[in-house]
């Protein structure tokens, strides 16, 4: 898959999921690595792109005698997955059209 | 490979990073390895899991370069030039914060003057205004209102300057925290604008204005706008009188604010001329051998006493001929006085507070004169005794002979006789200094003087006695040393009088810190 495409899909998929409430670094490499390939080392550079952006907060709490620090999405967070969803419409309806002419031609 | 070996091999690595990043990567990656481990993996497999340091170095590395996390390398160069360009930047910074300064100087400066310009003109608009009351007092009518008309203008001038004073104030202290923001990379807020109320200090300006000007303009009115005939002092009557002096022996003259002039009579017969006014009204009187006038006028308006006086007083002027030869009695105020080319009087008398006194050419037997703050101004005088003091004024006695004695007492004024002859002197101050410029004293001079210090010049007498305390005693005294037999002492001071025990003069000169130094003209 496109790398660029890639990593797109990585920031909307961390994002979303962070909708069901705060998490940590290794919750979020085990949720989102079920859909799509997600290393430790990448995981990193994208929360704090989205931190700077202004998409993801995050506090530090004491878990176990140590210090973790737990993300949550935002209100700009929740636009940027509203966008996704409104673009992947057009996607969508691109693709039927797509899948339909090549199905056409196959038979 | 451990927890602590991952992520100081990693540390390593990341040498270039900015130290605070640095930390939050370590954190991020620590912490991964502790979920890990508290969910069923050794560290060794967690680690494992993270793969390689050297990769995942290499790609912090590119993120941070394209971020700009990466430490400046060039610490080193920057402190060498910085240390090598020290006769460059040193002067620069210097200059830098010259300029600054001078520039908060003059802002501070022109805030000051604005603030002097709105007291000062708030300041007349009072004076003004209180000094028509006075002058509706005194019943001159239309001065008062053309003075009002005026007072009003100033206010208006005053309150208009007040929320363009506070304009201006509020953008210089806006524009230098601004400069101090800029300079010191603080957050800038701006204040909150408070509201100036210009129009409705405009409007009540403008308003105050108008009522001035129409105030002066009627007050101009009254006087067919000749601004001549704007008399501060109503005047009722201007008398002149002629009299006769043949059985008067005494003229006794006694105002308030009215100056006194005493002059010779072109004629045989004396004449008097004075000024009544709605205020301020005469008796002269003539009886016994006493002619005298005396102002009605018992004591000072208030307006007075805070010294607002607007060139109130009058002139009173008797003209003597000159066969008088009684005595003459002046008492005054805040009049100056006046006596000039009179002959053979019997006793001069004057008494003043804030006037000055002049006497000039004048022969007499008797001279007393006595000032509080007004200066006594004595040239050209016959007299045989002469008695002059004064407090805070100064006296001057020059041209003049007595053929008895003088004595000048005051407490702060100056003394400074010139060109006189007198038997015998005394001079009395306290802090003011004595000045002694070609005196002959026949008999005796005394002089003395607390903190003030005494100058002698070409004096000749027979017996000198000279005191202060703190003053210097210097100058120079006629004939030759030899003459003189002489006492002097300085506790503390230098002394350059040689003690003498014969002479047939007598000088002795004492202070206590000042310094004497005499010398002999020879002459």
């Amino acid at each position: 898959m496109d790398i660029q495409l890639k990593r797109g899909y990585l920031e909307i998929c961390i994002l979303a999921a962070m909708l069901s409430g705060e998490t940590y670094g290794y919750k979020l490499i085990r949720d989102v690595s079920k859909y799509i390939e997600l290393s430790e080392s990448t995981l990193y550079p994208i929360l704090k792109r989205l931190e700077t952006a202004g998409c993801v907060s995050c506090r530090s709490a004491e878990y176990n005698g140590r210090l973790r620090k737990y993300y949550f999405i935002t209100d700009s967070g929740r636009e940027r997955i509203a966008e996704f969803m409104k673009d992947w419409e057009t996607v969508y309806s691109v693709y039927n059209y797509i899948k339909e002419a090549y199905e056409n031609d196959k038979k | 490979m451990t927890k602590n070996e991952f992520l100081n091999e990693l540390k390593l690595r990341l040498k270039r990073i900015k130290r605070a990043e640095r930390n939050r990567i370590l954190q991020y990656y620590s912490e991964l390895i502790d979920d890990m481990t508290e969910n069923g993996k050794t560290e060794a497999e967690a680690v494992e899991t993270l793969g390689s340091v050297d990769d995942i170095a290499k790609q912090i590395l590119i993120d941070a370069n394209a971020q700009g996390n990466i430490k400046n390398n060039n610490t080193w160069l920057i402190i060498v030039l910085a240390a090598l360009g020290f006769p460059v930047w040193v002067p620069l910074l210097a200059a830098a914060f010259a300029i600054l300064v001078s520039v908060l100087a003059v802002l501070f400066a022109v805030i000051v003057s604005i603030f002097a310009v709105e007291i000062a003109v708030a300041g007349s608009a009072l004076g003004l205004i209180f000094g028509s009351f006075a002058m509706l007092f005194r019943g001159a009518a239309s001065t008062a209102l053309f003075t009002l008309g005026g007072g009003l203008v100033c206010l208006a001038l005053s309150l208009i300057l007040v929320p363009l004073l506070f304009a201006l104030v509020k953008l210089i202290i806006a524009g230098v925290i601004r400069l101090w923001c800029l300079i010191f990379k603080k957050s800038y807020s701006p204040m909150r604008s408070a509201k100036l109320h210009l129009a409705k200090f405009g409007i009540a300006s403008a308003c105050i204005f108008c009522v001035g000007i129409a105030l002066s303009l009627c007050a101009l009115g009254t006087v067919k706008f000749d601004i001549t005939l704007l008399n501060t002092d109503k005047k009722i009557e201007s008398i002149s009188k002629a009299l006769s002096t043949a059985d008067i022996n005494t003229v006794e003259i006694s105002v308030y604010t009215d100056n006194i002039s005493i002059l010779p009579s072109t004629d045989d017969s004396a004449h008097i001329s004075y000024t009544d006014t709605s205020f301020v009204t005469h008796v002269l009187n003539s009886d016994n051998g006493k002619l005298s006038l005396i102002s009605e006028q018992n004591k000072l308006h208030w307006f007075e006493y805070i010294g607002l006086n607007f060139g109130l007083d009058n002139d009173v002027e008797l003209y003597l001929p000159e066969s008088y030869s009684g005595s003459i009695i002046l008492k005054s105020s805040t009049g100056k006085m006046n006596l000039s080319d009179l002959n053979d009087i019997e006793t001069v008398d004057i008494t003043s507070s804030t006037g000055n006194i002049t006497l000039s050419d004048l022969k007499t037997t008797e001279l007393y004169a006595s000032a509080s703050t007004g200066t006594i101004r004595v040239s050209d005088i016959r007299a045989d005794t002469a008695i002059l003091s004064a407090s805070t004024g100064a006296v001057t006695f020059s041209e003049s002979n007595c053929t008895d004695s003088l004595t000048v007492s005051t407490t702060t004024g100056k003394v400074k006789l010139e060109s006189c002859t007198i038997p015998s002197l005394k001079v009395t101050v306290t802090t003011g200094s004595i000045g002694i410029y070609a005196v002959t004293c026949d008999k005796s001079a005394n002089l003395s003087s607390s903190t003030g210090s005494i100058t002698l010049s070409d004096v000749l007498t027979k017996s000198l006695t000279a005191k202060t305390s703190t003053g210097n005693i210097t100058g120079t005294l006629r004939g030759n040393e030899s003459e003189y037999a002489i006492t002097s002492s300085s506790n503390t001071g230098n002394n350059n009088l040689v003690q003498r025990t014969t002479g047939e003069r007598a000088i002795s000169i004492h202070t206590n810190t000042g310094n004497i130094n005499i010398t002999f003209s020879g002459k």
